[in-house]
């Protein structure tokens, strides 16, 4: 176990972190807001801190094991918890516990948030960019340390097995960059677009960190709940891309190639996916007389992105629609976006492979000798990865019905903590309102919202390889003894 | 395909479904019952499809192949129900399609009834009811091969086909020989169970009917309030032990009296089983002790009783359990989802698939530990090879979004949608009371028709485990050899 290298990747972090609180800092100065002093101070023990983790872990080693991997992994996420909590926590707007789960709920890019949308507007631009470093760390960390480490199954499926994922930092670098610069950019043309359909540049800013992060936290009177058809489809078409695999934009862009993009089965499974669903949800809202033909369409095929991307933008009352649409939407919160973006859920791909594969498991039983084997995009998709990610789905599942459980014995009704639970997995606070919940979670008692933390973490860290930290923890404390 | 030989045993099946139905004649005859007429008729048309079919048909069981056996199972199945129906209908007691649940609940030991007022019945239908039970339970082609002779090598593929659990593994080597020492066991189960009852004070015919429903782990009771109706501890006290042995492997206990008792208390599936009971048991009692105002005596017999009740999939009832708190609700609809142990009359995912499952997970860790480790998944020292990891993987998924896919339909046709949840989870895992419009005080009867339909389909489907029936569905199965 090298020390020395998790702090430096943590300084860096660290580093990030306290430039990004130089933005609201800047913001605050400007308006003369309140919140000056909560930021400067935050902004300068961050920096303080990343100097120092930095220094300290200068001469580490040049490569990633699995078990620092997997405990870096863990410790980032505390670590940008502790850092989005501060703001809040200097200047008094929330208690340690609620600014916590503020701070976690958004870099998870969950999207739940006990912060009044009145907030001066520092506070709000923080949140806004909590949701966007998390998409930002949860794209990274998918194209560099997760699948050597914690095994983001399926993410080499893409792309024609054309990415070797390596553990020596050099390499991930590159890809980390890679990708980098493509969130970027996909930000500003979405903060141009915003600013065309006549957002100010704020509101503009804001909207397009959150959709990007497939957060989706953010309101104001501008936007209105998207009642303008033109920002509705600039959010859609925000929503669309940024469920996309990033990882495929980079290479597309490194190799020109553009259509490479929509020649992806994963990109075209989804899209499949979306006017599917989008039609037969707008299909039952007309049928059923909640709105007329046009508005069905618009509202139908705008939630349907928005809860299968997991933002969660909401342009019309979902949670008062009838229980068939609801329970669509709740299916999606389950599917989600393609690997190597920021949405949560299971993932169309890995979707994908267990389908075919339990049709494969038809042809066997017809003929139990023979080999059958899937393929996926012309490449086939060896009997291990298949395996994996069957046991991935067991877990993602088991570790939802376990918080279920525990969310329960807070008195809720049992689709209520269905609906939370399904909410923090899949980082899609709106989701709780599907079954009759609230997207705050103020109400909840203190332990309940400990417990949607720890569920929200572990969504994010794609479960498996919280598992491998508790079972190199054990064995190391087995030796000890 | 060889549709002659399907026909031909398809044939021979109805002709055995025909014999059965002698017993509630008999019974009719007995009581002295109008309903001795529906009987009639129902034994006469399984008497002529079935001189019918074996005529169509041929004798030559040495050429069954596998698609053979699938289809004689999943077709054996559906045609059963069928001819099960008649009586229902045939007497006027249901309409088709109620007569079509009633039967199908019966035979995959689900439990679900569509009837509002069973005290008003004759005693042979509800004889017949429970005897779809017990027939279904330890499986129709079980007992078939077991009672009938003349099958050859090729019964070993319907065997399998209706067999439970991630292997279709026998302890006998012969088929014959272990689908008679199997529906040994089962007869003893029964006929000591019925003893049981008796003793704990039930009438002769309610104690057959219900020694008939727990050893199949079915849930028809003779009385609207299911074992809520005796309020009798001690009889209660013994139905959960007859629910809970009947949920563990037949072949264990096929293996026990052959090599000693001690085989029972070395097989990790029961152990587990009764673990996982035992636990659900201490946390619904808290619960309910905490949060339901019951005193702590009341809170343990009801929650074990439940506990026992629907992790067997068995599904008596002798408390509403849709008023208790989302937390017990929650337990028992994991218990409902898990089920009992592979190769008993218990339905659900079954026991060891999910520590096959578990485990599986434990060595993807493990390998990503140490990459140069070959990690073994293994079971009572019995190694799974990578195949049998897949299908458990596969199976679970196919089953879980079966689950969904019921319980979309369930809500488009207008069921709320947490019954609709309970409704999928308890019908796929052949339990049979869930929450709310089906809840453990009311019956399915007030589903919409295409709800029934749905429901049908979600207990079949989750008897013979998914695939049985799924593969019939591709056209491909259906093709005649070309050479």
């Amino acid at each position: 176990m090298s020390i020395k290298l998790l702090m430096f990747i943590l300084g860096r972090i660290a580093l990030l972190a306290g430039v990004a609180l130089l933005l609201p800092l800047g913001l605050a100065v400007a308006e003369q807001a309140p919140g000056q002093a909560a930021f400067a101070e935050a902004a300068l023990l961050m920096l303080g801190l990343g100097l120092f983790l930095a220094l300290a872990g200068r001469d580490h080693q040049r490569k990633v094991m699995v078990r620092e991997g997997a405990l870096l992994l863990l410790l980032v996420w505390l670590l940008l918890g502790i850092t989005g909590m501060l703001p809040y926590l200097f200047d008094g707007r929330l208690n340690w516990l609620d600014a916590g789960v503020e701070s976690i709920s958004g870099f998870t890019t969950t999207g739940m948030s006990c912060l009044p949308d009145s907030s001066p507007r520092p506070f709000l631009l923080w949140r806004s960019l909590t949701h966007w470093l998390g998409g930002l760390t949860i794209i990274v960390s998918l194209v560099t340390v997760l699948p050597e480490i914690g095994g983001c199954f399926g993410i080499t499926l893409s792309l024609h097995q054309s990415i070797a994922f390596s553990q020596m930092l050099g390499r991930m670098k590159k890809a980390a960059y890679g990708v980098c610069r493509v969130y970027v950019f996909f930000t500003l043309v979405l903060t141009a677009l915003y600013l065309l359909c006549g957002l100010g540049p704020f509101d503009a800013l804001n909207l397009s960190l959150v959709t990007l992060a497939t957060g989706g936290r953010y309101n104001s009177p501008a936007i209105n709940g998207f009642e303008d058809v033109l920002l509705a489809t600039a959010a859609m078409f925000g929503m669309f891309f940024s469920s996309g695999n990033f990882l495929l934009y980079w290479e597309a862009a490194r190799r020109r190639q553009f259509g490479e993009i929509f020649r992806d089965t994963e990109l075209r499974v989804f899209t499949f996916l979306i006017v599917v669903f989008g039609f037969v949800t707008a299909w039952h809202l007309w049928r059923f007389g909640v709105y007329d033909m046009f508005h069905s369409l618009r509202y139908g095929f705008f939630e349907v992105l928005s809860f299968a991307s997991t933002t969660g933008f909401a342009s019309s009352h979902f949670e008062i629609w009838p229980a068939f649409d609801r329970y669509i939407l709740f299916i999606l919160v389950f599917v989600g976006g393609c690997i190597g973006s920021s949405t949560g859920g299971i993932k169309v791909i890995r979707f994908l492979v267990m389908l075919k594969s339990a049709a494969a498991e038809m042809k066997r039983m017809l003929h139990p000798h023979m080999i059958v084997h899937i393929a996926l995009d012309g490449v086939s998709v060896p009997l291990k990865v298949v395996g994996r990610i069957l046991s991935f789905f067991f877990l993602f599942l088991s570790v939802f019905f376990i918080f279920v459980l525990i969310i329960s014995l807070s008195g809720m009704t049992v689709l209520e903590s269905m609906g939370l639970a399904a909410a923090c997995l899949s980082s899609i606070g709106p989701a709780a309102m599907l079954t009759g919940g609230g997207d705050s979670f103020v109400y909840l008692p203190a332990w309940t919202k400990v417990a949607c933390s720890c569920l929200m973490i572990l969504g994010r860290l794609e479960i498996f390889s919280f598992l491998i930290v508790l079972q190199t923890s054990f064995s190391s404390l087995r030796r000890k003894w | 395909m060889n549709l002659e030989v399907v026909s031909f045993i398809l044939g021979r099946l109805s002709l055995a479904c025909g014999s059965v139905l002698v017993l509630p004649l008999l019974a009719a005859f007995f009581y002295q019952e109008p309903s001795i007429r529906a009987f009639g008729v129902s034994i006469f048309i399984c008497l002529g499809l079935g001189m019918f079919l074996c005529r169509l048909g041929r004798l030559e069981t040495e050429h069954l192949s596998v698609r053979e056996g699938i289809a004689i199972t999943g077709i054996g199945w559906i045609m059963v129900t069928f001819l099960g129906m008649v009586p229902y209908a045939a007497g006027g007691y249901l309409k088709v399609l109620d007569g079509v649940f009633e039967t199908i609940s019966g035979l995959s030991g689900t439990g679900a009834t569509v009837i509002d007022s069973l005290e008003t019945l004759p005693h042979s239908i509800l004889l017949w009811r429970s005897l779809t039970h017990w027939f279904g339970g330890l499986g129709i082609i079980v007992i078939f091969i077991a009672l009938l002779p003349q099958f050859g090598r090729g019964a070993v593929y319907m065997f399998n086909a209706e067999s439970t659990g991630p292997t279709s593994d026998r302890v006998l080597p012969r088929i014959k020989s272990m689908a008679m020492a199997l529906f040994a066991v089962y007869l003893v189960f029964t006929v000591a169970a019925a003893a049981v009852y008796m003793l704990c004070g039930m009438n002769f015919l309610d104690a057959v009917d219900h020694s008939f429903s727990t050893i199949a782990t079915g849930g028809f009771s003779n009385y609207d309030a299911s074992i809520a109706h005796f309020n009798n501890p001690v009889l209660e006290g013994w139905i959960i032990f007859f629910m809970v042995i009947s949920s563990a492997n037949f072949g264990m206990y096929v293996m026990a009296w052959r090599h000693g008792w001690h085989i029972i208390w070395e097989n990790t599936e029961f152990k587990t089983y009764l673990f996982l009971v035992l636990a659900t048991t201490a946390a619904v009692t808290i619960d309910l002790f905490m949060n339901s105002n019951l005193p702590a005596a009341t809170s343990f017999r009801y929650a074990i009783f439940q506990t026992a009740s629907l992790s067997s999939t068995t599904g008596f009832v002798s408390a509403d359990f849709d008023v208790w708190p989302s937390f017990s609700k929650l337990c028992l609809m994991m218990l409902m989802f898990v089920g009992g142990c592979a190769g008993s009359t218990a339905g659900g995912l079954k026991v060891s698939r999910l520590i096959i499952l578990i485990k599986a997970m434990y060595s993807i860790v493990w390998q990503k530990l140490h990459p140069q480790m070959v990690p073994h998944v293994h079971l009572d020292g019995v190694a799974y090879t990578a195949d049998v990891l897949l299908g458990v993987g596969r199976f679970f998924f196919a089953y879980l979004m079966l689950d969904v896919l019921w319980a979309l339909l369930l809500i488009a046709d207008g069921v709320p949608v947490l019954d609709s949840i309970g409704i999928s989870v308890s019908t796929m895992g052949s339990v049979g009371p869930a929450f709310g419009m089906a809840g453990p005080t009311c019956t399915y009867s007030g589903l919409p028709d295409f709800s029934k339909v749905v429901v049908c389909f979600s207990m079949l489907l989750g008897r013979l485990e998914t695939f049985t029936i799924l593969v019939m569905l591709n056209p491909e199965f259906w093709h005649r050899k070309k050479w």
